[in-house]
């Protein structure tokens, strides 16, 4: 099986539509569930199927923790080959019929 | 009369509502700790290369979340991802895992891990069926006592840096302790592809085997 296939569930497709509408803002896990209202038992193994396979790339926030007195924050971002292919599944759910009703 | 009862209904409502606000406000103080607590179990049932990261990940997501409630909530849903993502690893290592049993007779047999385990899960299955619908005669039964007994260790196992070797052994004395073959000679396992160790057998048991002993699990 190609390492870069994923199997796109409801989920994943929302949190997919949220970051290519802005892909180049690196978001944290809080932040990504508090946007599409996912707990955070299925965000994080979703993030994790999502940068193993390649469309997500996560790197820690730039901040030295002991300056900052907090711990770092993990930023997600879609990588190229990601915005390729989550463009592709969005566009395979909107063509479908009778599929669009629970992205808006 | 009137005056006590509604001297007592008062005296309800207004201790009610003290002890309601004890408990809310012990409930907010103790929560955020609780869930630290509950994401550090959580992060540290990972696989160790992952285990640092999402315990600094979700902690830090922890303390984005607004109130207590959606802080346990949160910590809860962690423990959640563990088991997802601990499934997730194993799943990895059965697909890419095969292993394959040498007989005495020169016959060797090889099979995926996810074969084998899907094998294992079907013939346990039928044999506790059998046994418990009192179908099977005394030795099967005996048998599926032996099968069925618990899920094979390694299935619950906190995969790691994946130790090739150490995968390797634990199914090499799976198979030999619950096969209880002693036609078996030889079991081989490949990760990748690629032998990742190799035991030989004498009347069922593990006689030696291409294991550093500072490897063993």
């Amino acid at each position: 099986m190609d390492e870069t296939h994923v199997r796109v569930s409801r989920p994943m497709l929302k949190v997919l539509k949220m970051m290519i509408e802005r892909p180049l803002v690196p978001f944290s896990g809080a932040e990504i569930g508090r946007q599409v209202d996912l707990g955070s038992g299925t965000l994080y193994p979703l993030l994790q199927r999502l940068e193993n396979a390649g469309w997500l790339k996560s790197e820690w926030e730039d901040v030295d923790p002991s300056e900052a007195g907090r711990p770092r924050r993990r930023l997600y971002k879609l990588t190229g080959r990601g915005q390729t292919l989550a463009g592709q599944a969005l566009a395979e759910v909107q063509t479908a019929p009778g599929v669009l009703a629970w992205g808006s | 009369m009137g005056f006590l009862s509604s001297f007592i209904d008062w005296l309800i409502a207004f201790g009610a509502g003290f002890f309601g606000h004890v408990i809310a406000h012990d409930f907010c103080e103790v929560t955020p700790m609780v869930s630290q607590k509950i994401i550090e179990a959580a992060a540290s049932r990972l696989p160790p290369p992952i285990r640092d990261r999402y315990l600094e990940e979700w902690r830090r997501d922890l303390q984005d979340q607004t109130g207590a409630l959606a802080k346990l909530k949160w910590a809860l849903g962690c423990v959640i991802s563990t088991w997802k993502m601990r499934r997730e690893a194993t799943l990895d290592v059965m697909r890419r895992t095969s292993v394959e049993v040498t007989f005495e007779n020169g016959e060797a047999f090889k099979a995926n891990l996810t074969t084998l385990m899907v094998f294992h899960t079907a013939v346990c299955n039928i044999m506790r069926f059998a046994s418990w619908a009192n179908l099977a005669p005394k030795p099967i039964r005996r048998l599926a006592m032996q099968w069925t007994v618990k899920v094979p260790a390694f299935r619950n196992r906190q995969w790691g840096p994946v130790n090739n070797a150490i995968v390797a052994r634990m199914l090499e004395v799976w198979i030999s302790k619950k096969t209880q073959l002693t036609q078996i000679t030889k079991v081989t396992t490949y990760v990748d592809g690629e032998v990742a160790g190799s035991s030989h057998l004498e009347n069922g048991q593990i006689v030696d085997d291409e294991l550093d002993v500072d490897d063993r699990p």
